[in-house]
């Protein structure tokens, strides 16, 4: 099919804006800089092109949807919002440091999705329980919340690399990865975004899991853990209000966050329940 | 008396403290979320033996003990969502006083020294301070809905704000979590949850609830007119739909197609498409094949009928149809036609497996019987659910998603025009402020000032 022939064509632009983005990062040059950002702007647009493409094949099969409903279409969608968010992201805070470690997620997911021979990325049209607008709004939500997680999770292990000593910094000053306070704000920031977009996804979900199954919660793993998730997000957000925060103890919130995410986007599938990919 | 008395109010206001605690929150979010782990490690709401089996006697008293087997609807869990509604309750009341007082203030007061660096690039004018306060305050009154004038040292102030409403934006996601917690406390205990399965033609009043395994009555009969499956190429299911009629006294109510994501609701109560099977059949068509002469017979049958077979060979019983059935007591042959075949004095069981069609050679009986069709009864399984705490579900849903908007993507924004004259000089300094985003307040700001710097005063 020419979706996946595409996305997987996508992946190695990524592939390569990493690197592009790594030799910004190690040479502190600027040209490499700029081609980086190119890059990604070409790899976001051809995952794009992709998702797209995918969605009009559908219909020229004679069941067409919007291609949301599977383990390849979830990654292909996590990997095309990380890349939209970072990009947005390095426009707003004017600095590329952080363009290796993102789109290196975006890199794996999009890697994984294409190359896994577990994972299948055969057009199938959507059986009963899956056939609902709200699935649409519910994984694009879901979505860009795990988009903006990964993202502050990036930010974080940079803030810890560079900060987490007390005192002085372990390396010398670097001009290209920015201030304290400017990570700490652009870990908020993303935070910030992330939890709108989680709790739109927990509350899309649960109105259609309330017109499909009968019921809005039912502790189902993935449900359980979309709220386990919550709750450390939460739990870091008002954090920020306690005397005496500090930037160290929230970093580390973000990444126990995103642990929280990977194991509610793939953890959950090793436990039995409705929400299991087929 | 009054030794008691300072104690207890100290007791009481220790415990109002607490409530009042930000760090009480954390540690109750991240104590829900570690518990709320356990609930996908151990499967929940299994039976007693299942348990036993997978922990051991000793490890399963331990679960029942602790009610993990049930652990979201333990005391615990739900002990710490209380502390957490009076945490947030508490926290709420605390703080809404001052904050009220600033949103709905009459007299708002303002002062340069909220303000700390300008904003942009400070500017001269011609004109005198008297004509510029006229027309810069026209032009700030335009856009904001608060303006106060305020004389200064060689000049005037002009301050505008907006958004001071925003900072209740954090209150109403506070209340949205209540308002959700006692949607889900009307339903537990105005609700209910149960499933039903109807073969096409018949009617149920009664359901089977999901928790208990009680019979409930609804109070109504749900009849299931037809059920229709549908697949794709793939052999993947495309489509359940049921007509159900809706019947009270006799009458029918009402009648509408259900398939799974658009369910029906008679009187409050919801009906769900959720699974279907094959309940029985109809019109089974058997041959009867006689060992003795080698000829087969053939005969079009319903469940509960009886034929007379030729040459002596008895008479067949086709008893019932059922979805497994286990040869011997052992093997389970699968979906399967029982029958009886009884010759003079001898009876014998029938079993013919819809898989193997050569099944009753074994028997080496006189006649061998075979199924060549049928027709499938299908019966539809039907989710049945009340939940009245549905609607304060979905209100507090909205509160969310609306308070979590206006918390982090609106603020308070104060802006500052400075009208200073000295020697002969009048200079404009704009200054922008904000309760957050304070970056974005003094972006804001530098765009006044640039459009002040271009009013033809």
């Amino acid at each position: 099919m020419i979706n996946s022939y595409i996305l997987s064509v996508t992946t190695f632009v990524y592939g390569l804006a990493v690197v592009a983005y790594v030799a910004a990062w190690a040479f502190e040059n600027r040209s490499a800089g700029k081609a980086a950002t190119i890059i990604t702007w070409g790899a976001v647009a051809a995952n794009l092109v992709g998702i797209l493409v995918r969605w009009f094949e559908s219909h020229q099969m004679g069941n067409g949807y919007i291609p949301l409903s599977n383990l390849y279409e979830s990654l292909v969608f996590f990997s095309f919002a990380i890349g939209a968010v970072y990009l947005a992201i390095e426009m707003r805070f004017k600095t590329r440091a952080f363009g290796a470690g993102t789109v290196l997620l975006a890199f794996i997911a999009l890697a994984y999705a294409s190359l896994s021979p577990e994972i299948e990325n055969k057009i199938q049209p959507l059986i009963p329980a899956l056939q609902s607008n709200w699935l649409t709004a519910h994984v694009i939500s879901c979505f860009l919340g795990y988009a903006a997680f990964a993202i502050a999770f990036a930010v974080s292990v940079v803030y810890l690399i560079k900060h987490g000593k007390e005192g002085e910094d372990a390396k010398p000053a670097s001009t290209f990865i920015p201030p304290a306070e400017t990570l700490d704000e652009l870990i908020h920031q993303t935070v910030v975004f992330g939890f709108f977009f989680l709790s739109v996804g927990i509350i899309t979900g649960a109105v259609w899991a309330n017109t499909a199954w009968g019921r809005y919660w039912g502790w189902d793993p993935k449900e359980t853990w979309s709220l386990i998730t919550w709750f450390i997000y939460a739990a870091m957000l008002h954090v920020r209000l306690m005397r005496g925060w500090q930037s160290k103890r929230l970093a580390w919130f973000a990444i126990a966050g995103f642990a929280a995410v990977l194991f509610t986007y793939f953890g959950v599938n090793l436990l039995p329940g409705l929400h299991s990919y087929q | 008396m009054s030794d008691t008395q300072p104690q207890k109010n100290g007791f009481l206001a220790s415990a109002w403290d607490l409530f009042a605690s930000i760090r009480l929150t954390v540690g109750i979010l991240l104590a829900l979320a570690a518990t709320a782990i356990i609930g996908t490690l151990i499967p929940q709401t299994q039976p007693a033996a299942f348990y036993a089996a997978k922990y051991g006697e000793s490890g399963a008293r331990l679960i029942a003990m602790l009610q993990i087997d049930d652990m979201y609807r333990s005391h615990w869990f739900q002990a710490l969502i209380l502390m957490l509604a009076v945490n947030i309750l508490v926290c709420s009341v605390v703080r809404l006083k001052t904050v009220w007082k600033i949103v709905f203030s009459k007299t708002p007061s303002f002062s340069e020294k909220s303000f700390k660096q300008p904003a942009g690039e400070p500017f001269t004018v011609k004109a005198a301070p008297e004509t510029l306060q006229k027309s810069y305050q026209a032009f700030l009154e335009k856009r904001f809905p608060t303006v106060v004038h305020q004389p200064a040292d060689n000049g005037f102030l002009l301050f505008a704000e907006k958004g001071r409403a925003t900072r209740l934006g954090v209150y109403v996601v506070h209340l949205s979590v209540l308002v959700l917690l006692a949607g889900a406390l009307v339903g537990s205990f105005m609700g209910f949850d149960g499933y039903v399965q109807i073969p096409e033609g018949q009617s149920a009043s009664t359901i089977q609830l999901r928790e208990s395994g009680a019979a409930m009555p609804l109070g109504f009969e749900i009849r299931c007119d037809d059920f229709a499956v549908s697949f794709y190429e793939s052999g993947r299911p495309k489509e359940y739909r049921s007509t159900l009629s809706i019947l009270e006294d006799g009458q029918v109510k009402t009648t509408k197609d259900i398939v799974v994501n658009r369910p029906m609701k008679y009187r409050g109560v919801r009906l769900f498409q959720s699974s279907y099977g094959t309940a029985s059949a109809k019109d089974v068509s058997l041959a009867f094949t006689s060992k003795a002469t080698g000829m087969t017979y053939r005969q079009t049958m319903g469940i509960g009928e009886s034929i007379t077979l030729p040459e002596g060979l008895g008479t067949f019983t086709l008893m019932r149809f059922t979805n497994s059935f286990l040869f011997m007591g052992k093997h389970d042959v699968g979906p399967s036609f029982l029958g009886m075949i009884e010759a003079g004095e001898d009876a014998h069981t029938v079993v013919l497996p819809l898989r193997h069609a050569a099944f009753d050679k074994m028997r080496q009986g006189d006649v061998v019987v075979t199924v060549e069709n049928f027709e499938s009864v299908m019966y539809t399984g039907l989710q049945v659910a009340k939940d009245p705490g549905v609607p304060l579900v979905y209100a507090g849903f909205i509160l969310m998603i609306l308070g979590i908007y206006i918390t982090f993507f609106t603020a308070h924004r104060k802006f500052a025009v400075r009208v200073a004259t000295e020697k002969g000089k009048t200079t404009v300094t704009v200054f922008g402020t904000a309760n957050k985003n304070r970056h974005g307040a003094k972006r804001k700001a530098a765009e006044i000032g640039e459009k002040l710097a271009k009013l033809n005063v």
